[in-house]
């Protein structure tokens, strides 16, 4: 330690009132850093750092530096470089002529940032000249160098207080500060830099100021980062967001400034995510403020406002409205002001207090962020759905609370009033039939045996939404209804299953449409809520009879067919008994196995060919005009603006149009459509393709008949192995004036054909002589015997068991069927119209 | 049919990582697990099939009327 200086450590010589000031400065940090630089524990210890290049990033901000330099030594000390102005070295004659370097490291309330004229022209988030003087308080040494004026200067302190004067080292030609310092372990219990703390602070700095270089190096193991953010905010939110998915593509940034002399600066960088966490960092005059403060809550208040507005005036808050919670969950944002005097809470500005930059940030955010939503309505449009989505979100929890602190409002408070309950509580031989509809929940009641089987009629409510659709949705009551008869919580865990009233569960719904769809909805509701009793085999499915078949005039006792297509193939096969087929050409019969083999063919074919029908394509032109070599229909039809063209196949297809595009010279706008229009399922996007097209010149629409691949295939082997035409399926007409019937069936009476496309459904017809059929349109329409012996006897009745497979593909069908009850998924729907026309049958 | 694990909530196609987590199947969370409870009791859940002629969703001889009694 030098003794030689006159600012060195004051001895009795020259002991003034001057040095006691100095003395308590220094002395009274160290006594109390605490109260400098908010502990002594890690956060202090790094605060040292923070102060120092907070002093580098001021000269950054008024654009006198570029570059920062953080090195952490070998020796446990570190080094922090800028290439600023550097510190003034020249001599304060009202402070006895000390250097003002030394005045800047040793006194209280010193520094460059108190006048502005120096250069400071906005606000700095140095400690007002606390901030160095208690770096060097707390460090054991600390080396300044500075380059300025063409020379290199140097000074060195030791616990406060300087032990080498102000030396120069040398000539350069550049300018910087350069400080090293080694915390004092007399202050801190542990003096140990953390790369990693450090790094997270730098690269803040680095995104807070946009073109700022800043380095990282820990010479203890050879890590070393760089960061410079030239697009800063932005960065600094896409780089929140990204492990997470941002639900719209731009960060929103938004700046202004305001305050009574426009010296108050914000700016605002936002993106939502798809997670539900909200990340806000603010920052006053680039101190990162953890607790944050009056900018935090004038962004929230911004937010909320104007989102709210916004969804109010254009109609987005049908049936929840978001509040001002809502519009933080998956938040990503970064506020930073910067203001001439800066109050924060506590030396580590955990918190920003001047009052007025909370109205200043709300303002300038809400007139920028509203002119945004304005210019950019799908972004809002994907931000509201989710402020939607979290206030719907956060009624389901506080509804779900409710129901637990009610102790199970949905299971005790009695049994629902409609079933009827069995007597036997033992889960062996216990069932609930869950049973669509009150008049078959009635006939069930009167038919079942209530020792074993209780019943639960359902409401299936139908509603016809817009003439388009058909609405189907279980009554509300009816959820609670099914959680009490089972008596299950709703928050039900795995072994709470043990708890069920009754051993199986059977659901039973009408053999139609409507019935499968009560069906979906059923299934879709126990494998998302009582999953646990599909996983163990209790859940089943009644399977009542869709016809009830007696011998003409009632006599005998009456059968029971349980789909379409049974009753199809059974009329069928009536009707083929002891019958065959004659043509008449050429005399030629078919008969036994081969009669039969043609019937199945012929069966096959019927349904492609009436949706080929369907499609507008006509059967005899095509088979006139268009049949290919084989005899075979063709696979696509294209439109070429009006002309309409048929190729065979996908080489065809691809050859016709590598040729068109060769003709017009470029790419061809293709327009492929799967529904079909004269269905008038044209959804919004093919409307769009369409128009889109028809500006183009002769816009082209492709279109696969998927069908004729079935109907190709029974053509070809209806020709190998029966010599039959396409020509055959269609009506022969008139041959010399009078009705022309190519074939007959021949069994007791004779029956004309016209084609042989009649041959199923007259085979039908005749099988159908001498019965009478019965179709059920619902389950109310059997009486209870009937209902009893076909669904519920359990020595007759047919029981499907659900497995997990069946129920999770229930879901998937009820998410395409699904449609919320408010806004109809109308789009979606008709996208999936074939496929649900698919799954209904 | 195409099988996915996505949540009916969410659609979040995070298989669940934990014993806790798989609790929910098949949600991600209980948050969407309660949102799809709520939607349940308020009989928001309702199936929308537009109105196709009945003769598309049931081909065949006993679509006769005549047949039909």
């Amino acid at each position: 330690m030098s003794t030689d200086s006159p600012a060195a450590v004051p001895t009795g010589d020259d002991y003034s009132e001057d040095n006691i000031r100095h003395l308590e400065g220094i002395e009274g940090i160290r006594m109390r850093p605490a109260m400098y630089i908010g502990g002594t524990d890690a956060v202090g210890l790094h605060h040292l750092v923070y102060e120092v290049i907070d002093n580098s990033i001021d000269e950054f901000v008024n654009k006198h530096a570029t570059t920062i330099t953080v090195r952490i030594n070998a020796d446990g000390s570190l080094t922090s470089t800028d290439d600023g102005r550097g510190i003034p070295v020249g001599p304060m004659p009202q402070l006895n002529n000390r250097s003002a370097l030394e005045v800047v490291f040793t006194e209280i309330h010193a520094g460059g940032k108190f006048d502005r004229s120096s250069g400071y022209k906005t606000g700095t988030g140095g400690l007002h000249g606390i901030g160095i003087t208690a770096v060097n308080a707390c460090s054991e040494w600390l080396e300044a160098e500075v380059r300025r004026g063409g020379h290199v200067w140097t000074m060195e302190f030791a616990e406060g207080v300087m032990s080498s004067e102000l030396k120069k080292l040398g000539t350069t030609d550049q300018t910087g500060t350069k400080i090293s310092f080694k915390p004092d372990p007399k202050i801190f219990p542990e003096v140990s830099f953390n790369y990693e703390t450090l790094h997270r602070r730098l690269q803040d700095a680095a995104f807070l100021n946009a073109g700022l270089r800043c380095k990282i190096t820990d010479e203890r193991n050879e890590q070393s980062d760089e960061f410079r953010y030239d697009n800063g905010l932005v960065e600094f939110v896409q780089y929140l967001n990204r492990s997470e998915t941002a639900v719209h593509p731009d960060v929103i940034y938004v700046e202004g400034i305001g305050g009574e002399h426009d010296d108050v600066e914000v700016r605002v960088a936002l993106q939502y995510h798809s997670g539900y966490s909200e990340t806000v960092r603010c920052y006053g005059n680039g101190v990162y403020n953890p607790d944050g403060g009056v900018h935090l809550s004038g962004l929230r208040t911004a937010v909320t406002r104007t989102l709210n507005n916004y969804g109010k005036r254009e109609n987005l808050f049908k049936d929840f409205t978001p509040a001002g919670e809502d519009f933080r969950e998956g938040l990503s944002a970064i506020v930073a002001v910067r203001l001439p005097d800066p109050q924060f809470e506590g030396q580590t500005k955990v918190r920003l207090l001047n009052s007025e930059v909370d109205g200043i940030v709300n303002s300038v955010v809400g007139e920028s962020l509203a002119r945004y939503l304005e210019e950019h309505p799908d972004t809002a449009k994907v931000i509201l759905d989710k402020a939607v989505r979290a206030a719907e979100a956060r009624e389901a929890a506080k509804k779900a609370r409710e129901m637990v602190r009610r102790k199970g409002a949905l299971t005790t408070g009695g049994l629902p009033e409609k079933l009827r309950d069995c007597r036997s509580r033992e889960l062996d031989i216990t069932e609930l039939y869950l049973v669509e509809g009150d008049s078959a929940g009635g006939s069930a009641d009167t038919g079942r045996d209530s020792n074993t089987q209780a019943i639960l009629p359902l409401r299936g409510k139908i509603l016809n939404v817009e003439k388009a659709q058909l609405v189907k949705v279980l009554d509300n009551a009816e959820i609670s209804n099914i959680f009490k008869a089972v008596g299950i919580p709703p928050q039900a865990a795995s072994d709470d299953i043990t708890k069920r009233r009754y051993g199986r569960l059977i659901l039973m719904t009408d053999a139609d449409v409507d019935g499968s769809h009560i069906r979906t909805l059923l299934l879709t509701f126990f494998f998302r809520h009582m999953r646990e009793l599909i996983k163990q085999g209790c859940m089943y499915i009644a399977q009542p009879p869709l016809y009830r078949v007696l011998k003409r005039g009632g006599k005998g006792k009456p059968r029971y067919v349980q789909t379409h297509d049974q009753m199809r193939s059974e009329l069928i096969n009536l009707g083929r008994d002891g019958r065959s087929l004659i043509v008449r050409e050429d005399g030629t019969v078919f008969d036994g196995e081969n009669f039969d083999r043609l019937v199945a063919l012929l069966a096959q074919i019927e349904e492609p060919l009436q949706t080929l029908e369907r499609r507008g394509a006509d059967l005899r032109y095509l088979a006139t005009h268009h049949l290919t070599s084989d005899g075979l229909l063709p696979r696509y039809r294209i439109f070429v603006g009006k002309d309409v063209f048929w190729l065979n196949d996908k080489a065809d297809r691809d050859a016709f149009l590598a040729a068109e595009e060769a003709k017009r010279g470029g790419e061809l706008k293709v327009a492929d459509d799967v529904a079909t229009k004269t269905e008038g399922m044209t959804t919004a996007e093919e409307a769009a393709a369409e128009n889109a097209a028809a500006e183009s010149t002769a816009a082209l629409r492709v279109t696969d008949m998927h069908e004729v691949r079935t109907i190709n295939e029974v053509l070809d082997r209806l020709r190998r192995d029966y010599g039959i035409k396409i020509s055959d399926l269609l009506p022969a007409g008139n041959r010399n004036g009078e009705p022309y019937y190519p074939f007959a069936i021949r069994g007791d009476e004779e029956t004309q054909l016209s084609s042989l496309r009649e041959l199923v459904f007259t085979l039908s017809k005749l099988g159908e002589k001498g019965l009478q059929l019965t179709r059920f349109k619902g389950l109310g329409e059997m009486d209870s015997d009937e209902l009893w012996t076909t669904s519920m006897d359990p020595s007759t009745r047919m029981l499907l068991q659900v497995t997990m497979d069946d129920a999770a593909a229930a879901d998937e069908i009820f998410r395409v069927l699904m449609g919320d009850s408010v806004e109809p998924r109308r789009e979606f729907i008709e996208k999936h119209a074939l496929e649900v026309r698919d799954l209904d049958v | 049919m195409i099988r996915t694990l996505t949540c009916p909530i969410c659609q979040k196609e995070a298989p669940p990582a934990s014993e806790a987590e798989a609790r929910w199947l098949p949600f991600c969370s209980e948050r969407c697990r309660n949102v799809d409870l709520y939607r349940w009791s308020e009989g928001r859940y309702a199936i929308v099939e537009p109105l196709i002629p009945s003769e598309d969703a049931e081909v065949g001889p006993m679509d006769d009327p005549e047949l039909a009694d």
